[in-house]
């Protein structure tokens, strides 16, 4: 029996591997399980030190930001600690539970900075571009902040742009504000040239805000059917929107006053001014009424066919009504009493025209083609805007005022807010001529004169070149472009006499370069930005007798590139060509022949009403990415 | 009949299933540590978030409001069966003006099993509108 039965020949050994095998694969599962437990953890703590050092960067952009509240030129002197904001982990208080060496910091200083391996810091108070950190553009009037933390093994690098513009508001009235539909108030991203006659694209527009001081509960600002708000609405006690409403900024209630800025409109009579000018007396009359130097109404003033702001000014003594055309140009209309408008009027970018009323202000265009205006429009009563286009400020100031919006689009433009009209009599001789005070902006270094020439003969023989091939009333009629990295700066002149700037990218027809300019430094020849430097330093270096330390000469390499590409050079070309265009097709005496006028200067700045804390604000706060 | 050719030993039975129990013993005991690890990390993710919210929410409210002792409050947030209270303080910073800057702390206080935590975000906010 036993014989019948074949056992397989006995492995010895096999149970221990089987056994070691199976305790093999179940630790592998134990500690996978135990792996991934504690990499969870891990992962969950490093989520919060990032979380703790974004949140101590943003501290530090806060602090800096106190600093620039109270100092506007903080970051631009001073020592390298006095130019520097820390926030380190204190004993006690505020941070103290962060780990041992979290520390955030923003610096003005680059050579600091680049001790640290950190981005500085620009402050920007001055009216042109300037390039910071990692070639970003930083326009003017604003500062670029960018702070970084380190949390245990976790960084943050944070950036925030605030903006100092001359007036903060796009519509700020005392009394309450009310749109029956059809409201879009932003203001215009800088440097966008554009004209009223269409609606401003939406990726040029910007956050611009509304606010009203009035006390009348949710009655202070109601904005009834379809509105667009591109920034926030602040109210002094309440709002009521309807649910078409869109606004994409804060709605904050309850807010504390603006102070808006109060301007006495009979101190604008130039029969009591301080040095009082024999003004051109007018009367109410049939057709259009130009306006150039100061002019007065002794009694109310009706226009036919709107007005034309040639660098005047209108003073009223009682009403203004202009029945048809409405206003255009550069200049100031004052009324003491109310002031009526009907009628489209052009209005492009370089217009700047200012309304000022003692009464109400009536704006009206048709439901077919709206009323533009660029400029401002201050009023002591009640403001009623009804199919109009504004490129520029509404400020409603009094115990009385009020707004009323009806299909109304307003786009902040805080240039508008400030006005100069400067008029030296007689005009620039026909032709092109340099004006014998345009000398290019002077470099110096520790007292000492950077030697600088140009020689703009061929440019000027060649002007031409220049010309705009695109005609029409809302067309340049030079560009000159200046090229800086990619980015090429566009002056645009206009037969309104003014010239704007864009920046624009690609290749472009109207280059100036350097050999355009006639461009020398040291007493030598320069056609680009990066030879132009070279040559500074250089002789910078062979003038002081030594070597210049790396802030020295990124302080030059800025200056070098400002005067090069955007500085004296274009920007003197542009104005030098905008007198040209002045003498030839703007003036009334494009010869220089006949009597000069009687000089006279007329300026309203909004912004000196509020202090520079006041008026800045953040356009931009987040992750900083170079 | 030859014995010893086939099946287990009594000596390797007994050796087998003591390795195999101390084996799953010490495994089993692992668990609740990992499982206390996972829950940790979920929890303090999750009070990360609630304070992340909070101090989103106070960005939007009105600055010069937000004084000390005059804080909003928020009331606790229940997730996965576990409670988390919110506790705001604003306070107004040594050399710093407080008309433009404050400090805020958010302190998340939550249980996990028995052991109670404590999750704190601090920042500084400012006034400038944006």
């Amino acid at each position: 029996m036993h014989s019948l039965i074949k056992h397989p020949p006995r492995s010895r050994g096999a149970s221990l591997a089987t056994v070691m095998m199976v305790v093999a694969m179940m630790l592998t599962l134990g500690f996978t399980v135990v792996a991934i437990a504690f990499n969870h953890l891990n992962l969950s703590f490093k989520s919060s030190n990032q979380a703790q050092a974004d949140h101590l960067a943003e501290a530090t952009l806060a602090k800096a930001i106190d600093r620039i509240v109270n100092d506007q030129e903080y970051g631009l002197l001073g020592t390298s600690e006095e130019k520097t904001v820390r926030i380190t982990r204190p004993t006690s208080g505020m941070f103290s539970s962060l780990p041992e060496g979290s520390e955030g910091i923003l610096t003005f200083d680059q050579d600091y900075a680049g001790t640290q391996g950190i981005p500085y810091s620009t402050n920007n108070r001055t009216e042109g571009p300037v390039i910071g950190v990692g070639g970003i553009q930083v326009l003017g009037e604003s500062f670029h902040l960018v702070a970084t933390a380190k949390v245990k093994n976790c960084t943050s690098v944070m950036e925030a742009i605030i903006s100092v513009p001359q007036f903060p508001f796009s519509v700020a009235a005392d009394g309450e504000i009310r749109s029956d539909g059809g409201l879009l108030v932003a203001s215009v991203r800088p440097g966008v040239p554009y004209d009223l006659n269409y609606p401003l694209h939406e990726d040029d527009l910007r956050p611009g805000h509304l606010v009203s001081n009035s006390k009348v509960g949710d009655a202070a600002i109601v904005l009834s059917g379809e509105n667009k708000i591109y920034g926030d609405l602040q109210s002094s006690s309440g709002v009521t929107l309807e649910t078409e409403t869109a606004v994409f900024g804060e709605v904050r209630t309850n807010a504390a006053d603006e102070q808006l800025p109060r301007l006495n409109v009979e101190d604008y009579d130039p029969d009591t001014d301080e040095d009082p000018i024999e003004p051109n007396m007018v009367n109410s009359g049939a057709g259009t009424l130009e306006v150039e130097g100061y002019n007065k109404s002794a009694a109310n003033l009706t226009v036919d066919n709107g007005i034309v702001l040639s660098g005047g000014v209108l003073y009223v003594e009682g009403d203004l009504l202009v029945s048809a055309g409405g206003v255009s140009g550069k200049g100031a209309v004052i009324a003491t009493g109310n002031v009526t408008i009907y009628g489209d009027g052009e209005a492009t970018s370089d217009n700047q025209a200012a309304i000022i009323a003692g009464g109400n202000v009536v704006i009206k265009g048709s439901s077919s083609e709206k009323a533009k205006f660029a400029g401002l429009i201050y009023t002591e009563g009640q403001l009623d805007a009804e199919n109009l286009r504004l490129a520029g400020v509404f400020v409603a100031a009094g115990d009385n005022s009020s707004v009323e919006f009806t299909n109304t689009e307003v786009y902040e433009d805080p240039s508008k807010s400030s006005i100069k009209i400067e008029d030296a009599g007689p005009t620039t001789p026909a032709g092109f001529q340099l004006p014998p005070n345009l000398t290019p902006d002077a470099m110096t270094f520790e007292g000492q004169s950077i030697p600088m020439s140009y020689d703009l003969s061929e440019l000027e023989a060649n002007l031409e070149n220049y010309r705009n091939p695109s005609t029409g009333p809302t067309q340049p009629e030079y560009l000159f472009k200046a090229q800086s990295g990619s980015v090429f700066f566009t002056y645009e002149l206009d037969g309104a006499g003014g010239y704007n700037y864009a920046l624009t990218n690609g290749p472009d027809q109207f280059l100036v370069d350097g050999s355009t300019l006639g461009l020398e430094l040291f007493g030598q020849k320069v056609n680009s930005v990066s030879e132009a430097q070279a040559v500074v330093i250089s002789g910078v270096e062979a003038m002081v007798g030594r070597t210049l330390t790396t802030n020295e000469i990124n302080e030059l390499n800025t200056n070098t590139k400002r005067t090069f590409v955007s500085g004296s050079a274009a920007l003197g070309l542009a104005a030098a060509s905008a007198e040209f265009t002045i003498a030839n097709e703007g003036s009334a005496d494009p010869t220089g022949e006949g009597e000069p006028e009687e000089p006279f200067n007329w300026s309203l700045d909004l912004s000196e009403f509020f202090s520079d804390s006041k008026r800045m604000e953040v356009v931009y706060w987040g992750e900083f990415v170079q | 009949m030859r014995y010893g050719t086939k099946g287990f030993t009594l000596v390797e039975t007994i050796f087998s299933t003591l390795f195999i129990s101390l084996t799953v013993l010490a495994i089993v005991n692992l668990f609740p540590g990992a499982y206390m690890s996972v829950k940790k990390s979920e929890t303090r993710l999750q009070s990360d978030m609630i304070a992340q919210s909070i101090l989103e929410d106070m960005r939007m409210l009105n600055f010069q409001a937000l004084t000390p002792g005059n804080e909003p409050t928020y009331d606790p947030v229940s997730l996965d069966g576990i409670e988390y209270t919110p506790t705001v303080t604003v306070q107004n910073l040594a050399g710093m003006d407080p008309t433009v800057v404050k400090g805020v702390s958010v302190e998340i206080t939550y249980r996990v099993g028995t052991l109670e935590q404590k999750n704190l975000h601090e920042t500084y906010l400012h006034s400038l509108n944006q």
